[in-house]
This record gives structure tokens, sequence and C-alpha cells, in this order.
């Protein structure tokens, strides 16, 4: 899933360190997701949105799940 | 999890751990000073070399555990350090899908009793340890494998 993280965080001048310790993960976990090589859950996926103070859908790309039969992607 | 929740937790599984290397410690030093293998063959001393090796291997690891885990307990930083780590989603989803949970368990068990049965048959004790090991390889290259891939 594409996301916006790497986008903000550069914005906010924030490491991964920081934003991982923020939100409760670890640094490996937000490279993947920036890398979009993990989806993040929705409670993780609404702390990062928090974090910024913006809404989930500000910061993931959930395009991919508006096709027709509602499956959308899978991991 | 939450903090509170997870201190807790790592609180008792302290506590079980501690009463637990005391009883292996004992296990370990009861066992060094009874010999029992009846006869010195080069199976039989492989076995020996093999159990003390491991016990010893054994404990050093539940040292260093207890001695993490105490760490852990007295100072935030590490608290926070080893929680995150526990409850990061991605560490448990590659665990999940390594079965790390069920393999890793299922392995000790299989070493545990093929060392057991050594003392009967050696054929027995070399066919258990394998299996405990090849499962342990399979679930090192799995977790290998999915940290690469998420």
């Amino acid at each position: 899933m594409k996301t916006k993280i790497a986008e903000l965080r550069k914005a906010h001048r924030i490491s991964q360190e920081e934003l991982a310790k923020g939100v409760g993960t670890t640094r490996q976990t937000i490279t993947s997701i920036e890398v979009e090589k993990y989806t993040a859950s929705l409670p993780l996926a609404y702390k990062i949105a928090k974090y910024f103070g913006l809404k989930i859908e500000d910061v993931f790309d959930f395009s991919g799940f508006d096709d027709a039969d509602g499956k959308g992607e899978e991991r | 999890m939450n903090r509170e929740e997870f201190r807790i937790s790592l609180k008792k599984r302290m506590l079980f751990l501690r009463i637990f290397t005391a009883v292996y410690f004992l296990v370990f030093a009861a066992i060094n000073h009874i010999d029992l293998f009846a006869a010195s063959t080069p199976q039989n001393d492989f076995l020996k070399g093999f159990i003390s090796g491991l016990s010893v291997f054994m404990l050093i690891f539940l040292v260093v555990v207890n001695v993490k885990a105490t760490k852990a307990l007295s100072n935030e930083e590490n608290f926070e350090k080893i929680y995150i780590a526990q409850t990061d989603e991605r560490s448990r989803y590659i665990k999940e899908k390594c079965g790390v949970g069920v393999v890793m368990p299922l392995s000790v068990i299989l070493i545990c009793v093929g060392m057991i049965a050594g003392y009967f048959s050696f054929p027995v004790f070399v066919a258990l340890v394998a299996a405990g090991n090849f499962q342990i390889i399979v679930c090192c290259v799995l977790k290998l494998y999915y940290s690469k891939k998420y």
C-alpha cells in the first residue's frame, strides 16, 4: 500500500527512529511500511496518522481497495 | 496488551524463569555427579558430551535471559525497548508466519526426549535430535525469508 509517511517525515524533519518511538513500533516496521513491503494494521495506521495530526486516508492510499468486489489488495 | 499488563506478565514470567533456572541447575549438578552410562563406548561418550554441552549452553542462556529481564524491569528505557520489540506487529506477523510459537517448543521437547531416549537407544537419540534441529533450521530460514519479504 502506498503511503505518504516518508514525505511527511521529511516535511516534519523526523527520523524513522523518532516516528517508530512515537507510535510504539520498531524502525524496521516503519521502513517496511514506507517501501510498501508491509501493510500497517488499522491501529498502527491510526497512530501514525494521529502522530502527524492527519486522517488515515491522508497518510495511506486506499485507492487499491476501491475495486468493485470490495476485496482490494491482499498482503 | 498495554504496558502495565506487559509489566505484570514479565514479572510472572521472570518468577517462573527463576524457579526453572534453579531447578535446572540442581538437575544439571545432579546429572554431572551420577554416571548414568554403564560402559564407556564411543556412542555413550558422544551422548555424554552432547548432553553436557547442551546443558551448559542452556544454563548460560537461562542466566542471560534472567539478567535481561531483570534489567528491563529495573530500567524504564530498557523496559520500553523490550515492550516495543515484543509487541511490534510486523515482528509478531513474521513469527506467526514461520510458526515460532509452535515449532520452537516442539523442537525443544523433541531434543529433550531425544536426550532421555539416548540412555536406551542411540539411533532414537540421533533421529529425535536431528528432527528437532531440522525444525529449528527450517524455522530460522523461514524467519529470515519473511523478514526480507515484509
